[in-house]
């Protein structure tokens, strides 16, 4: 019984971690925003793209860093490649398709400017000026620094 | 002791060392920028400048220090600051605007070379950016850096080459082009050069049947070109390299908006005209070329996003090799040996969106392919036209269904000037009409986050053949993001195909027999795949293991020999089978290396019935057992970027004649190339490097090359040999040196 418990907890906390959080979806953005204004940072990725995995295990591992990225800014993950459209600052983003497999997504081209470098942060302040745009990996450090600025 | 000596010293540091300040406002784009990392690392300094971008650090001691100003979306701007008296030295600084730091070698993601696609059916998809790491002047020659895909050249003096996929000769490959059978039969040969690199957006590559979606040709593989679309492409961009051989390759594309309208318009232009002869057998070592090949592709903007382009593409090429005293003057003589081949090719492809609220899409091509060639002394005169019409109704039916409904027609005109396309009497011409009408169906269900299952169907048919069906049916598992596991079961077929080179050696009137009802050539391929992804903090490593096995029937071969006056169709008792294992690895680190992998292990071999009806095993011709590739890219500091790209093999099967004295398996041998490429901020970029470094040539490649007329084959030749220049395995190039610039504007 204990075991099982003890299973029963471990798979909660798991779902829980697995659920990341720190993060938050672009359909609770507004509501969160409109409660309490912080500035939001978008990471864009891609599912093929390895450094961006290396860049959510370094998030995985660094609990203040979880912290942070839930106290100071709103963190919004964004897949470059995704096809649904997307209601952000209260615009709408589509994707456009081109035939043969081939498209793009507006919020992408808006975030990246078109570039495909990725993860590519985008931080937005809480009247969803851009304050800064950045292609690359970034260390917990770097990250760390500027979310106690905010 | 040690202890006592670090005391000292920081006691000693403590009591000499002095302190001052260094402040100052920080602007960029001509307003202050707040929050700014400043930091001198090698006091372990970190301060964050204030809201309107002043800042101040107190406490450094006197000396000469490095500050550095961080902040995302500008340059790091690094001074050198001297403190020496207590009052605060001001440095003000401007932050220039950048989204790479120049310095410093940012590890980023761009554009994966290899991935794989979502779909239950594994399909590699490839960048251009792969094929960037080691320059080539067609896609030919590119395609070969993928794991499993083997360019191969099956001629040493007109380079006549195929794909082959897991070991199967290229007429069972089927090259499509946004999805459309446009490179096929005739083209085969020579249909991937001149596909300029500037209207590839990416390329599909199925290992296995996919003739369920794809029909005729789909037996081995197929590779999908998808054009790139004109909205995505620079506003101009060049591409050009020379190499020591003297090749020269130019691509050039630029776009233009009209209204609605986008246009993107590419020219691609390669030339190789030195005669060059290293092994001295009279005879040059790579073709001699001459091609220029013209695309341009319209995309138009619709209401509610739908969908029309139409694309067209040109392309002029005249070849030829032979020996090194040939001259146009001798083309099909008899005294100077010379294969010359003159392409003329026009295609046309388009896709229009229904204006429906259904999503319901047109595709249509056409393409001409005229072939005006001489092998020595032999004509070779050929034409074909293909033209293709498809529509297709793809309906989400519920979150979890995604339907695909069309229909097809594909119509292929082929004629040349052998007997294959006369009438039977042998007095009038009578080019061969394939129409192949089909239909197909193909869901796609979504049953939950884990599990996918896809399942399709097309029906074809064929006046030869009658019905053809071709299932397929795929899974994919992937318990969570990290692995997937990939099983499908597919099916292809080929119609009976009267295009073979080999006509070119008949003459005479001759009557084509179809001996009894032909089947239709077919495989059935079952696959396993799985994806594991491994990403910890440091690095992330990729694994992508297939395993494959297919069995393909009926060869339909024309016999030649047992009557001269026919050509007997038939159908062949016997199979062939190709199955083996494959293994990608792909790493990436935290310091800017990127190392990609390939490597393959298969066997594929024939089983014919011989005289006495009994199955024999013969291996399969130029199928290595043993293959693999690499790619091993690192980034340098100031852009600077160096690449090693190569591919090995194992010993492979060669074509010899009878008491040959030329081994009938190939060597090992690696085919490398190193490349550094420095890349500037305005879109400007130079590459140059070795191609070959290990300087591999094959030996041997021409069989009796002083006798290319077989004229003198009774004069002292015990063994009957005949000029026979097919024992190919590897390019006659050696070492070479290429430079080149390539230039994007967006």
């Amino acid at each position: 019984m204990k075991k099982i418990c003890c299973l029963f907890l471990l798979l909660t906390l798991a779902t829980l971690y697995g659920q990341e959080q720190y993060t938050v979806t672009f359909e609770g953005l507004p509501e969160k925003a409109a409660a309490k204004p912080k500035p939001i940072l978008i990471k864009v990725y891609t599912d093929w793209c390895a450094v961006c995995k290396i860049q959510d295990k370094k998030i995985e591992n660094d609990k203040e860093l979880q912290d942070l990225l839930s106290d100071k800014i709103y963190y919004l993950t964004f897949n470059a490649e995704t096809t649904k459209n997307i209601l952000f600052n209260d615009k709408e983003y589509n994707y456009i398709p081109q035939g043969a497999g081939n498209g793009y997504h507006e919020l992408s081209v808006y975030l990246t400017e078109g570039k495909q470098s990725y993860p590519c942060w985008v931080l937005f302040s809480s009247k969803y000026e851009v304050l800064g745009v950045y292609n690359g990996l970034l260390k917990n450090s770097q990250l760390k620094e500027l979310l106690k600025k905010q | 002791m040690k202890i006592y000596y670090v005391f000292i010293l920081l006691i000693s540091s403590m009591a000499f060392s002095q302190n001052g300040s260094i402040k100052g406002k920080i602007t960029g784009n001509g307003a202050a920028v707040p929050a700014v990392m400043v930091s001198i690392p090698q006091l372990n300094i970190i301060i964050a400048a204030d809201e309107n971008g002043n800042y101040e650090i107190n406490g450094v001691p006197y000396g000469t220090h490095q500050v550095l100003f961080d902040f995302i979306g500008f340059k790091t701007e690094k001074k050198k600051v001297k403190v020496d008296s207590t009052i605060p030295v001001t440095l003000n600084i401007q932050l220039q605007e950048d989204n790479m730091a120049l310095e410093e070698v940012v590890i980023t993601g761009t554009m994966k070379e290899i991935s794989r696609s979502e779909s239950p059916v594994p399909v590699e998809i490839i960048t251009p950016k792969l094929f960037k790491k080691n320059p080539t002047a067609s896609l030919f020659e590119s395609v070969g850096m993928v794991n499993g895909v083997q360019p191969q050249l099956n001629c040493n003096v007109c380079n006549t080459g195929d794909i082959h996929i897991n070991g199967m000769e290229g007429p069972y490959t089927l090259i499509l082009i946004d999805g459309m059978p446009i490179v096929s039969a005739l083209s085969t040969v020579y249909g991937l050069n001149g596909i300029p690199n500037s209207m590839v957006e990416r390329i599909e590559v199925v290992k296995g049947p996919a003739s369920s979606l794809y029909g005729s040709e789909a037996m081995g593989g197929i590779i999908n070109v998808i054009t790139k679309s004109p909205y995505k492409a620079p506003v101009i961009s060049a591409d050009s390299f020379l190499t020591s051989w003297g090749e020269l390759s130019m691509d050039v594309a630029g776009k233009i908006s009209a209204g609605k309208a986008t246009s993107l318009i590419g020219v691609n232009y390669f030339n190789y005209n030195s005669r060059i002869d290293n092994n001295g057998d009279n005879f040059t070592d790579l073709t001699l070329q001459n091609r220029v090949s013209i695309f341009n592709k319209w995309n138009f903007e619709r209401n509610e996003n739908r969908v029309a382009s139409v694309a067209a593409r040109y392309v002029y090429e005249d070849r030829w090799g032979g020996e090194m005293n040939w001259d146009k003057q001798w083309r099909g003589s008899d005294s100077i040996y010379g294969e010359s081949i003159y392409t003329k090719r026009a295609e046309l492809i388009g896709l229009y969106q229904l204006p429906a609220s259904e999503r319901i899409f047109t595709q249509f091509s056409y393409n001409w392919h005229d072939q005006n060639s001489w092998y020595g002394n032999i004509p070779y005169m050929a034409n074909q036209h293909v033209a293709f019409l498809q529509t297709y109704w793809d309906k989400p039916l519920s979150d979890a269904h995604s339907l695909l409904l069309g229909a097809s027609m594909r119509y292929t005109v082929y004629d040349d000037n052998t007997p294959a396309t006369a009438s039977a009497d042998g007095t009038s011409n009578e080019p061969a009409k394939t129409p192949l009408p089909g239909i197909f169906v193909q869901d796609e269900w979504t049953i939950n986050k884990k599990h996918k299952l896809l399942g399709g169907y097309r029906f074809d048919y064929d006046k030869n053949h009658g019905a053809v069906h071709s299932p397929r049916v795929a899974y994919k598992f992937s318990p969570n993001t990290n692995n997937t596991i990939r099983a499908s079961f597919g099916t292809g077929f080929r119609v009976v195909n009267l295009f073979t080179e080999d006509h070119a050696a008949l003459t005479g009137a001759r009557e084509v027999v179809i001996a009894e009802e032909l089947n239709p050539e077919r495989s059935f391929n079952g696959n396993l795949n799985y994806v594991l992804k491994v990403p910890t903090d440091s690095f992330f490593l990729g694994f992508d293991i297939t395993g494959f096995y297919s069995y393909f029937t009926n060869k339909i071969v024309g016999d030649f020999d047992s009557d001269p006056n026919k050509i007997i169709y038939d159908n062949l008792r016997g199979h062939a089978i190709s199955q083996g294992i494959s293994l990608n690895v792909d790493a990436t680190f935290t310091f800017p290396l990127k190392i990609l992998a390939g490597i393959s292990y298969m066997d594929v071999f024939q089983m014919e019935e011989n005289e006495n009806g009994n199955l024999e095993r013969t291996q399969q011709l130029h199928a290595p057992k043993w293959s693999g590739t690499f790619v091993g890219t690192y980034q340098l500091p100031k852009n600077y970027s160096m690449d090693l790209t190569g591919n090995w093999y194992g010993p492979m099967r060669l074509p010899i004649l009878p008491n040959d004295y030329r081994p009938e398996y190939s060597p090992w041998f690696c085919i490398a190339n190193v490349q550094l490429t420095k890349k500037f901020d305005y879109g400007l970029e130079f590459y140059g490097g070795v191609k070959n470094i290990f300087a591999f040539v094959p030996k041997d490649p021409i069989m009796r090359p002083f006798d290319p007329f077989d004229k003198n084959v009774d004069l002292d030749n015990p063994n009957g040999y005949t000029f026979d220049p097919s024992y190919n395995y590897a390019s006659l190039q050696g070492r070479r040196v290429f430079l080149g610039v390539r230039y994007n504007l967006f």
